[in-house]
């Protein structure tokens, strides 16, 4: 029989359908008193996300793991759960970062639940985003998969800030 | 024993320059990252360890101050630099060896071919490693390997390792970017 699809050939016609992904890549937060950056390895699936991070020389790592009703956060010490995984990453960087909306804006899509103000360029791609109260700039888009995917995520809001970098997109079934 | 064969053979380490190519897995197995560099060390407490893939990085350390350079992200975090190998692995070829077996439990986990293998286990509570391991051949360092609380594995391989060569005290300061976001946690 026909062995599936290897994951080089899946092509999709628009980011939505892509729904399923390891992202590799890194990010780096501020918040007016305090900042940082780590590796970030990103595991969406059908039943929830997991978002690996790890300090500059690979350690010092701490495991973010949510679906639809619960989040967890695990450093190999102690574990934090909580009902949405935006309360943990504001535990582990000082900046509620909306994940459920990361999990759009990394596609280069406005969150659907809520209201935004996008900004396309000519070619149809999100350059800028109000949502949230976060003001989201998107650049180096980059083909992934049968789409253009931007590479870089810069958001801000007062002081904080948060830059989501990807290093490799790998769309997964 | 294994305690002062590790701390002598430290000792002979006053400077090392070399290649690293690092390796990081999750504790299911899988390839996390993996990054390419030059490291340099220098006694006391200098270190300079320069990613240059699939990110480029820079972690620079006078002794006093660490700095970590993100160059995409274009973010230093300055920081006092701990006299804890624990916190910073970099610092076991630079920090004092007597300081390395008051904090480790040191164990030789393995002899084989010229090489020797080291176990070193944190004494203190919360460290952000649970586990290193440090090879030599001979009196060269060839590797390290670290485990962390969540079961993270770190490879290190040195190549091209020139042992006790006077390096420029230059490679050792940083001077943050124009423009460069500094979160200084001094």
């Amino acid at each position: 029989c026909q062995s599936r699809a290897p994951l080089t050939d899946i092509t999709f016609d628009h980011p939505e359908e892509l729904r399923h992904w390891d992202i590799s890549g890194r990010l780096g937060y501020r918040t007016a008193a305090d900042g940082g950056n780590a590796n970030m390895e990103w595991r969406q699936r059908r039943d929830g996300g997991q978002i690996h991070f790890s300090g500059p020389m690979g350690f010092g790592s701490a495991e973010l793991h949510w679906n639809d009703h619960r989040a967890t956060l695990d450093n190999g010490r102690e574990q934090r759960t909580a009902g949405s995984p935006a309360e943990l990453a504001w535990y582990l960087t000082g900046l509620l970062i909306p994940v459920e909306a990361l999990y759009y804006w990394v596609r280069g899509m406005p969150w659907p639940l809520a209201h935004g103000t996008p900004t396309y360029d000519e070619t149809g791609q999100l350059v800028a985003l109000e949502q949230l109260g976060w003001s989201l700039r998107f650049d180096r888009y980059q083909p992934v998969a049968g789409l253009t995917l931007p590479h870089r995520v810069r958001a801000s809001h007062a002081d904080d800030r948060f830059t989501l970098l990807v290093q490799r997109w790998v769309p997964q079934p | 024993g294994a305690t002062e064969d590790l701390v002598s053979r430290l000792a002979g380490v006053r400077s090392m320059s070399c290649d690293f190519e690092q390796l990081v897995l999750d504790r299911g197995g899988s390839r996390l990252q993996e990054a390419k560099g030059e490291m340099q060390v220098s006694r006391p407490r200098q270190f300079r360890w320069h990613a240059d893939s699939p990110y480029e990085q820079l972690v620079v350390s006078n002794g006093d101050v660490v700095w970590i350079y993100d160059v995409d992200l274009d973010q230093v975090i300055e920081r006092a630099l701990g006299d804890q190998v624990g916190n910073t692995p970099a610092l076991l070829f630079s920090g004092n060896p007597e300081e390395v077996a008051n904090e480790f439990t040191i164990e030789e986990a393995d002899r084989h071919r010229g090489r020797v293998t080291y176990r070193l286990r944190p004494k203190g509570e919360e460290p952000l490693f649970s586990l290193l391991e440090v090879t030599f051949e001979g009196d060269t360092p060839r590797g390290m390997r670290l485990e962390d609380a969540l079961g993270q594995q770190t490879t290190i391989d040195f190549s091209n390792v020139r042992l006790n060569t006077a390096l420029d005290s230059s490679l050792f300061e940083f001077e943050p970017p124009e423009g460069a976001d500094v979160v200084s946690e001094l």
